[in-house]
C-alpha cells in the first residue's frame, strides 16, 4: 500500500464521504486498492480463482458498510486487507483452497503469474503456505504490501508486540525452509 | 516479546522506509530473509475482464435490505436525536409486548371460565 501524505490523505477523506454521498464514486475507491487487494489475496491463496474471490467478496462488503464508514485518518486500503484476511481466513476454515495444477491453469499468463510457475517462487510460495494463517497475513501485509508494524497491528487488531512476535516466527521458519542460496541477495 | 523481535521490527520497519540498516551478526539471517522475501514477492495486478466485470457489477444497484434501511434512517437523524429515537423504539416495543401479553392472559382466563 502507498505511503499517503497528509494532504493525500485529505483527499481520500474527501473522496470516502463523495462515495458515502454518492455510492458511484466508490469506483474512485476501487481503483485506487483493486489491484494491492488482489495481489495479497493471490500470495496468500495461491490460486488466481481464490483471488478473485476474495476481491470480489473484499469490495462487496466495503460497499456494503461504506455508508456507516468512519474516518480515523488511516488510509481506506487498511479497512480493505482486514475484510481480505477476514474472507481469506473464513474461506480456509470452510473448506481448503484448490491450488490450480500446472495443466489446469490458464494458458494465457502474464508475466507476473510466471512468477507462480518459475522454481523459485515454487518454492518460496509453498514455504509461504506452510506458514500458520496469522504469520502468512503478517509477512504478506509487511513484505508485499509494505505496511509498517503499527500498521499491521490496526489492520489485524492485533497488539504491536503480538505482530513483532508473528512476523520474528514467520521470518524464522522461512529462514529453516528456504536454501542459503536462495536468501544470499 | 524478546528483544529480537523488537530490534527486528524497528529495523524492518527502516528497511521498508529505504534507511541504511546495519544489522548485527544476530540480526543478520533474519534481514537477508526478510530482503529476499521483498525482492521476491511481486505485485500482481487484477486480470482483465475480471477488474472491469467486478467494477461494473459494485456499479449495479442494489435492493437495500429493510433493516438496512432502518439503519439508513438511524443514520440520517442528527447525532443527539439517535438515543432518544431508539429509546422511543424500545419502549413502543416493550409497551406492544406487555399489551399482547395482557390481552392473552385475559383471553385464558376467560376461556377457563366458560369451559
Amino acid at each position: 500500500m502507498r505511503r499517503l501524505g497528509p494532504a493525500e490523505l485529505e483527499a481520500e477523506r474527501r473522496l470516502i464521504e463523495a462515495a458515502q454521498r454518492d455510492s458511484a464514486r466508490f469506483g474512485e475507491l476501487y481503483e485506487r486498492y483493486v489491484d494491492a487487494i488482489y495481489s495479497f489475496a493471490y500470495h496468500h491463496t495461491g490460486s488466481a480463482t481464490q483471488a478473485e474471490e476474495v476481491t470480489a467478496e473484499t469490495f462487496e462488503r466495503a460497499l456494503k458498510h461504506l455508508p456507516g464508514y468512519r474516518w480515523r485518518g488511516v488510509p481506506y486500503g487498511a479497512l480493505l486487507y482486514r475484510i481480505a484476511a477476514s474472507v481469506i481466513s473464513r474461506g480456509r476454515r470452510r473448506a481448503p483452497f484448490v491450488e490450480l495444477l500446472p495443466g489446469h491453469a490458464s494458458s494465457d499468463i502474464g508475466p507476473e503469474e510466471q512468477w507462480l510457475h518459475a522454481e523459485s517462487g515454487r518454492r518460496l510460495r509453498s514455504a509461504l503456505a506452510g506458514l500458520p494463517e496469522d504469520q502468512r497475513t503478517v509477512l504478506l501485509l509487511r513484505f508485499e504490501a509494505g505496511l509498517r508494524n503499527q500498521e499491521i497491528a490496526r489492520v489485524m487488531r492485533r497488539s504491536e508486540g503480538a505482530i513483532k512476535a508473528l512476523t520474528f516466527r514467520g521470518i524464522s521458519t522461512l529462514r529453516g525452509r528456504l536454501q542459503p542460496d536462495e536468501v544470499a541477495l | 516479546m524478546s528483544p529480537l523481535d523488537d530490534r527486528l521490527s524497528r529495523a524492518l520497519d527502516r528497511m521498508l522506509s529505504g534507511e541504511q540498516v546495519e544489522p548485527d551478526d544476530e540480526l543478520q539471517p533474519y534481514l537477508r530473509t526478510a530482503a529476499y522475501l521483498r525482492e521476491s514477492l511481486p505485485s500482481i495486478p487484477a486480470p482483465e475482464p475480471f477488474r472491469s466485470d467486478l467494477l461494473e457489477w459494485l456499479e449495479q444497484p442494489r435492493q437495500q435490505r429493510w433493516w438496512e434501511e432502518l439503519m439508513g434512517l438511524r443514520r440520517r437523524l442528527p447525532e443527539r436525536a439517535r438515543v432518544p429515537a431508539l429509546g422511543a423504539a424500545i419502549g413502543l416495543g416493550a409497551a406492544a409486548a406487555i399489551t399482547v401479553g395482557w390481552i392473552v392472559i385475559r383471553q385464558r382466563r376467560v376461556a377457563s371460565i366458560t369451559t
